[in-house]
């Protein structure tokens, strides 16, 4: 009882990284700048309908599969992974980067897509990494 | 005999050969001198799916301006890929990703 259980909780808690997408932007790192580094990241919950649709049927009922198959339907064309409640939960990041660096030009901006997948639910993460540059007092 | 020679053959090619998935390429605005060419490489291998972290291609920016040092680094192209070394089960990946530009001093 106690394994199953142990397993179980293992299932549930422990989440695998998934990349979907690397981007590194111009770098500058002449001299007359000062660089300080930023990182930015903005997440929504993703919901895998197939996923919740296979554990309803293995538990007896055929009707989350349907509700499954039904909303698949509708959601077609190419994409990166779960589906999200909210769209434009990304949309900020422009303003965050200006927030960090107000002032300077930004430099070897590297965004990446990535997903944390537990059952039925995951974490649809974009990261933003860069430097801050500011020129130097003389 | 030939049929174990040939079965050998088999899961040796099943297991060595590997195919490769183009994951996604970027490209920024590539400058007017483009004599010196750097690169960067990061990678990371995963067994059976069970990976917990994508802090690799973190220090990619870092390489890449190691290799340009005073200067500016353009027209990148980023490229991230997923090559499966056991192509049955994916049984051993390696996400790699490469950047290229060019360094103006």
């Amino acid at each position: 009882m106690r394994f199953w259980l142990t397993l179980v909780l293992i299932m549930f808690l422990s989440s695998c990284a998934y990349v979907y997408q690397v981007q590194v932007g111009n770098i500058d790192d002449r001299e007359s700048f000062e660089s300080s580094p930023f990182e930015i990241k903005v997440s929504e919950t993703g919901f895998n309908l197939e996923e919740a649709g296979e554990i309803e049927a293995a538990l007896g009922s055929d009707s989350g599969k349907e509700v499954g198959d039904l909303l698949g339907m509708f959601q077609m064309g190419p994409r990166t992974g779960n589906p999200v409640y909210n769209e434009r939960y990304a949309e900020d990041l422009l303003f965050l980067i200006k927030q960090k660096c107000p002032n300077g030009r930004v430099s070897g901006l590297t965004s990446v897509r990535e997903q944390r997948r537990y059952p039925v639910i995951s974490g649809e993460i974009v990261k933003v990494t860069g430097h801050c540059l500011r020129k130097r007092s003389s | 005999m030939k049929l174990k020679w040939l079965m050998v053959f088999t899961f040796m090619t099943v297991m060595i050969t590997g195919c490769t998935y183009l994951e996604s390429v970027s490209l920024t605005n590539i400058p007017e001198e483009r004599s010196k060419v750097v690169s960067a490489t990061r990678e990371k291998g995963i067994i059976f799916y069970f990976n917990f972290d994508t802090d690799f291609a973190d220090e990619l920016s870092a390489d890449l301006r190691s290799h340009c040092e005073g200067g500016v680094v353009s027209g990148i192209l980023t490229k991230f890929e997923n090559i499966c070394y056991v192509p049955v089960f994916c049984f051993y990946s390696v996400n790699r990703v490469t950047a290229t530009g060019y360094c103006n001093r």
